[in-house]
């Protein structure tokens, strides 16, 4: 479904991603864990068309996503909800959620159902459709930008650390909301610094350091993994300091 | 009485000029942070492209404003993608300096092709009034700003109720998360651009029948503009129409109860005024760390 292969890439001149690979499993949740600057943001911000890769090829659905601009992957039915700064504040709650389907403009009649269709999923945008986005607590603008996402009826969505700040109750809306979409039937690859929560989730994890993979399975074999806290304090395996 | 509601109707008709005059302007700050000095000088081209389809075709420089308004925009567009685009992408403050050049080249373009003689139209109701009690309301003033009204109302559609508009909002507060939903901020600037300097040909047009003008005029008009933009705060549309509104009644007070000569120093005065309470202008824009999440 999404398969990542020696993609090369980061911001101007320096490589953050050095021949980083990904499998992730059509109808899935794939969660990315690793250290702060690992460049887990750097991975999505490639796949939704954000960031060109140096090297590489990202394959969606048999489609190759690189060179493609984000407006034609959004089309494709692959959407990211970013870290921060994903809402209009000047916008209300109902267009920011119709902005999801920006790149379509369909006719008023389907979007207008469709809003419909996912307040029934998140019902933060049908109480406060009207309301301007900028007024909304963390946790409702996280269901605010679920809801744009799924707009479109994405094949993929692209989280990335969507319980960042988020009170322990928020959190658990987000674990809900985003089984929901999952079973929807969307592929969800999200990014996690809540290591418990992003394996709680999960089917599969790629816990990442430095830009590269450095381990893979599934939510449970990471979860027993002698050497995954040794990588949360940036010890990876690989690196000279476990020589001592 | 009657001579104060005079002076106030006055100055709220050509307020109502002032804000059409100005919206390109905060367009163009609000969206791109552009200030665009060249905006008097579109102003002044605007005015004479009317003039010319009024003295060799005899249009109406109301109608004419339709045929002008379409150049402008494509020249807007052509002026964008060739030198103001470019600039930005080195440095924004350059963006900035570019637009002041244009200015100064544009008025010598118009030099060139109007020569130095003052132009101005006089279509039949440029000094005829209507008269409601004691009060004369001249149609020149009441047409413009009627025009204003139904501009500056379109304009606030487009940014409002439009995909294009929520594009504009989104791109201006949020260029990141724009691009996430498949908004191009550098498409959006293209269309900013060319709407904003399409509307100077109906504040040109206003102008053109308001007013004596110059090629030189527009440094004039980029000095009113701003004022009105900075007294309304830099970027809101409700602002130009509220810095308009205010420019237009303060200048009428003070040319018909202190002097003519001092209604050009009204602006100035009332722009240190407000900066020093409210220094972000009447309307401030919200800002971007509304969005923090
Ligand atoms: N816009 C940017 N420009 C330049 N470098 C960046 C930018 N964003 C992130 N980086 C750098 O890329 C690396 C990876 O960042 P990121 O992918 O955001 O990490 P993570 O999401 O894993 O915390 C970091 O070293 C960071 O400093
Ligand atoms: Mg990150």
């Amino acid at each position: 479904m999404i398969t990542l292969a020696g993609v090369c890439g980061g911001y101007g001149g320096l490589d953050i991603l050095s021949a980083f690979e990904l499998n992730v499993e059509p109808g899935t949740i794939n969660c990315i864990i690793g250290p702060n600057g690992a460049g887990k943001s750097t991975v999505l911000k490639t796949v939704s068309g954000i960031l060109r890769p140096r090297l590489g090829s990202i394959v969606v659905n048999g489609l190759d996503l690189v060179g493609k601009s984000p407006a034609e992957i959004v089309k494709f039915g692959v959407v990211q909800v970013p870290q921060r700064h994903g809402l209009f504040a000047g916008l209300t709650v109902r267009q920011n959620v119709m902005m999801g389907a920006y790149v379509a403009r369909a006719s008023k009649k389907r979007l207008d159902a469709r809003y419909d269709e996912l307040a029934g999923m998140f019902p933060i945008i049908g109480k406060r459709a009207s309301h301007r986005a900028g007024g909304l607590s963390g946790g409702q603008r996280r269901m605010v930008e679920f809801a744009r996402a799924m707009m479109l009826e994405p094949q993929v969505v692209l989280l990335d650390e969507p319980t960042l700040g988020l009170d322990p109750l928020s959190r658990g809306v987000i674990y809900e909301s985003t089984r929901a979409m999952n079973e929807a039937g969307v592929t969800v690859l999200m990014v996690e610094q809540n290591v418990r929560f992003g394996l709680s989730l999960a089917d599969t994890v790629t816990v990442m350091s430095a830009g590269r993979v450095v381990l893979t399975g599934t939510a449970s074999e990471i979860e027993r993994h002698p050497d995954l806290m040794g990588l949360f304090f940036g010890l990876a395996p690989e690196t000279d300091q476990v020589a001592e | 009485m009657a001579a104060l509601i005079q002076t106030l109707v006055f100055g709220l008709l050509i307020g109502g000029v002032y804000a059409l005059m100005s919206t390109g302007l905060t367009l163009v700050f609000g969206v791109m942070k552009i200030v665009n000095m060249a905006q008097g000088a579109f102003l002044i081209l605007s005015a004479y492209l009317t003039y010319s389809l009024w003295t060799y075709a005899g249009i109406d420089p109301l109608i004419g404003a339709f045929i002008v308004a379409p150049v402008m925009g494509l020249l807007g567009v052509i002026l964008y993608k060739g030198i103001i685009e470019r600039a930005q992408r080195i440095d924004a403050g350059l963006a900035i300096v570019a637009t002041f050049a244009l200015a100064l080249i544009l008025e010598a373009v118009t030099a060139l092709i109007w020569g130095p003689e003052p132009a101005t139209t006089t279509p039949d109701y440029f000094n005829q009034a209507v008269h409601i009690g004691s009060i004369a309301i001249p149609k020149a003033q009441l047409y413009a700003c009627i025009f204003a009204v139904v501009i500056t109302a379109g304009l606030a559609f487009i940014i409002k109720r439009t995909w294009l508009g929520h594009a504009i909002t989104a791109a201006s507060e949020n260029p990141e998360g724009a691009r996430l939903i498949g908004v191009e901020p550098a498409r959006v600037g293209t269309w900013i651009f060319a709407i904003s300097i399409a509307t100077t040909a109906f504040g040109g047009a206003a102008l053109s029948f308001l007013y004596q003008f110059v090629p030189d005029s527009q440094d004039g008009w980029i000095g009113l503009t701003l004022s009105v933009v900075i007294l309304g705060g830099l970027g809101s549309i409700p602002g130009v129409v509220a810095g308009g509104l205010v420019l237009g009644v303060a200048e009428a007070l003070t040319s018909n109860y202190v002097s003519v000569q001092w209604s050009t120093a009204v602006p100035f005065i009332l722009i240190l005024v407000v900066l020093t309470v409210r220094p972000q202008g009447l309307f401030a824009l919200h800002s971007r760390e509304d969005v923090s999440s």
